[in-house]
């Protein structure tokens, strides 16, 4: 547990210490501003929801995501620094975790500082907390499982771009079919559609707090975790 | 260990990642553990479907005629559907008889049909083909000798409401039935007279399955039996001796509803013209008065169809039909109106003192936008684009509600011409709604159900039609300032990244 905190406190404050996690941060809060203020006005409807924002605010995710993981291993590598990291008494599952810790606090911060959509609702509307408590709860468990997919993409390349951009379809595609359902062949609806971040994330997101949608992040964290282990332990045996 | 056990190991470990992944998924998905967190618990059955359940003198049986595998967008009707049905036959105690067909072979969905399922047709766009597809989605509830059917169930948040409508109406006798009046005879719209497509007659038919309807001119006492009279877009002056009845069937307890205009519109002169009703001060001695302006709104509203050169139509933007968004929440009849159209709106005026032992509750307002202009109004919008002087700005009241023991119009004393051996009405707690467009009402099907549920002081369907309608409402800013409100939203964000950023500065500079 030492190793793993020392670990993130050393990429938490390089990620501050460079420009990439303010960076991502603005983008990130202007893009869900621009979104659901101006584009897709949340005052207007005369309805008191976070449903809209929520949706604009998972968009936003699967690319603030890979953007502040995309460095996590993939920098390692190229600076050399990995070699320095797996000579000290570490497992690649501890590097791992505290690299992912890392992107979740960051997540947790950006979805933060969104708290004033809620606050606004609520002062102009009726705001049914449940649903927004539940929406939280799934946009950071989705946060957190698309950390994880971001850092097992940085662990299987040396390029920053080609983890992003890896991260970016990886966690883009499952939102994207659950928009695409009616594509979908009708023998494997039932399979693609629980497949689908859309599908789960959408339940929370309306105030049901279902527990196949949190054992499914929970899953999706946890294989990409397991896929990062694994891509970071061939490198060392390599 | 060589580099070669270690890798076999890590794959190994890999695939027992897989393996303990996919049993948890596969047993979460069967036994999923939900829980409610909305804070009018909508996605658990309410208190109206337990009631409505809870006292069946026989079984009640359920059949559902639904087309299994359902394409997207109705892959999940079937489960909520079997999710409704369970819940319900749990909270029945063993009285509800649920079974699920699936009409994919002919001699079911005759059945179906027979039933009075009918069938929905949808088109399929999958990746390598598309095509119209007719399944079935529909239910059927049988209650003793008594039957009906729910044809199509197409909205999963309105499942509910749709069953416990269809339970409730089987399950009431027909002779407990409570009665409402429609006033007819003073230009009011007869329903009956519309084709079945026309929201007048969905209304009537609507009613007309929980409530015994009938109507009345109101020349003569209102039934005992008639629970509330309604009256919709009266064009003529009333009699007094209608008046007189109407005033001491609320004296004496009874429920009016009134969706009332003072303009209509000429379509020949091109203005609007002054209704002459008789309505405005009789309402007004009950402190709900009907102003004789009309209520515009240059901002929020919906089109309306103007005759053009050639014998054509037009259908244009018209600040005369406005539509608002400002309902009062708390109240279940309208807190599911996402929006409201009030065309040729009238203000609806609550008095200020109240006259004694009458509590008011203001449904409906018109926006901040709205002003209310005295007639004739021009109905070309582009005569309408600046204000007149004698305008007044809004927002102004389009819907009230009053209850208590009413005072009577005619101070007890029955008017000339109105038999006096009619014995005067004792105060007992009475209901008034007062919606100042008489149009509103077939513009807003759903809020004059509610209206009615409110007026016979049974809310239940009117609550889960509320939860089905799902979020809030929500009085958005002014439109001046609502630029003012996105950027408090963004400012906190805005000041913290200036923080960290300086930060950053300041540790680089160190």
């Amino acid at each position: 547990m030492r190793n793993v905190r020392a670990i993130l406190r050393r990429e938490l404050i390089g990620s501050f210490g460079q420009p990439i996690a303010l960076v991502a941060l603005a983008v990130f809060l202007g893009a869900v501003a621009l979104f659901t203020l101006w584009f897709d006005d949340v005052f207007v409807g005369g309805v008191a929801s976070m449903r809209r924002p929520f949706a604009w605010m998972s968009v936003c995710l699967a690319v603030f995501a890979p953007a502040v993981t995309m460095r996590a291993v993939a920098d390692e590598r190229r600076t050399g620094t990995l070699h320095v990291l797996a000579t000290m008494p570490v497992t690649s599952f501890q590097i791992i975790v505290a690299k992912w810790l890392a992107a979740v606090i960051l997540v947790a911060i950006a979805l933060g500082l969104t708290l004033t959509w809620p606050l606004a609702l609520a002062w102009f509307g009726d705001l049914d907390p449940g649903p927004v408590l539940a929406g939280y709860l799934g946009l950071f468990l989705a946060g957190s499982a698309m950390a994880a997919v971001g850092v097992a993409a940085s662990s299987s390349t040396e390029s920053q771009v080609s983890a992003f951009l890896l991260a970016v379809v990886a966690t883009g595609l499952p939102w994207l079919v659950g928009y695409a359902l009616p594509l979908v062949p009708r023998p494997w609806l039932g399979v693609v559609n629980y497949l689908t971040f859309e599908y789960h994330f959408a339940n929370l997101a309306v105030g049901v707090l279902d527990s196949r949608s949190i054992v499914f992040f929970a899953s999706v964290t946890a294989l990409g975790l397991r896929f990062a282990t694994h891509a970071l332990e061939q490198r060392r045996l390599a | 260990m060589t580099p070669g056990h270690l890798r076999r190991d890590a794959a190994l470990q890999t695939v027992l990642w897989i393996a303990v992944v996919v049993v948890a998924n596969h047993l979460a998905s069967a036994i999923p553990i939900r829980i409610d967190a909305t804070g009018d618990q909508r996605f658990t059955l309410s208190q109206a479907a337990h009631d409505a359940v809870a006292h069946l003198e026989r079984t009640l049986v359920v059949t559902a005629y639904f087309t299994a595998d359902l394409d997207a967008p109705y892959h999940e009707h079937e489960a909520a559907l079997r999710d409704t049905l369970d819940a319900l036959a749990v909270a029945g105690a063993g009285r509800i008889d649920v079974q699920f067909v699936d009409p994919s072979t002919a001699e079911r969905a005759e059945a179906a049909q027979r039933a009075g399922i009918t069938p929905v047709t949808y088109t399929v766009r999958a990746w390598d083909r598309q095509e119209a597809r007719s399944v079935f989605m529909g239910v059927h509830v049988g209650y003793g000798d008594r039957q009906m059917a729910v044809p199509a169930l197409l909205s999963i948040p309105k499942m509910e409401v749709e069953l416990v409508r269809a339970i409730r109406i089987l399950t009431v006798d027909p002779e407990d039935r409570r009665k409402v009046a429609l006033l007819q005879g003073h230009g009011e719209p007869n329903p009956a007279d519309y084709p079945a497509q026309h929201p007048l007659y969905q209304l009537r038919a609507r009613l007309g399955e929980r409530y015994e309807v009938v109507q009345t001119v109101g020349d003569a006492p209102f039934d005992e039996d008639i629970a509330a009279v309604l009256t919709l877009a009266p064009t003529s002056p009333m009699p007094a001796a209608t008046l007189w009845h109407l005033d001491q069937f609320l004296m004496g307890g009874g429920a009016l509803g009134f969706f009332v205009a003072s303009a209509q519109p000429d379509y020949q002169r091109g203005t609007t013209f002054e209704v002459r009703h008789g309505i405005g001060g009789f309402l007004g001695s009950y402190g709900l008065a009907l102003g004789r302006e009309v209520v515009l709104d240059r901002v929020h509203n919906e089109k309306i169809t103007l005759p053009a050169p050639g014998g054509r139509s037009v259908q244009v933007d018209s600040p005369l039909a406005l539509t608002t968004t400002h309902v009062e929440r708390t109240a279940h009849a309208v807190r599911s109106l996402r929006s409201a159209t009030f065309p040729f709106a009238a203000p609806v005026v609550v008095a200020d003192p109240l006259p004694e032992g009458i509590q008011a509750e203001v449904w409906i307002r018109s926006g901040p936008e709205s002003t209310a202009r005295p007639g004739p109004i021009p109905l070309d919008p582009r005569l309408l684009v600046e204000p007149a002087a004698s305008e007044v700005a809004g927002p102004h009241v389009l819907a009230a509600v009053a209850t208590g023991t009413f005072p009577s119009f005619f101070q007890g004393q029955p008017p000339p011409g109105v038999r006096a051996d009619e014995p005067l009405a004792k105060g007992r707690l009475g209901r008034l709604l007062v919606v100042g467009s008489g149009d509103a009402a077939a513009n807003n099907v759903d809020f004059v159900l509610n209206s009615v549920e409110w007026l016979l002081e049974d809310p239940s369907l009117a609550t889960i039609r509320a939860r089905a309608t799902g979020d809030g409402p929500m009085t958005p800013p002014p439109a001046e300032t609502a630029w003012r409100w996105k950027i408090a939203v963004v400012a906190p964000q805005l000041l913290l990244g200036l923080a960290l950023a300086w930060r950053v500065r300041r540790r680089r500079l160190a």
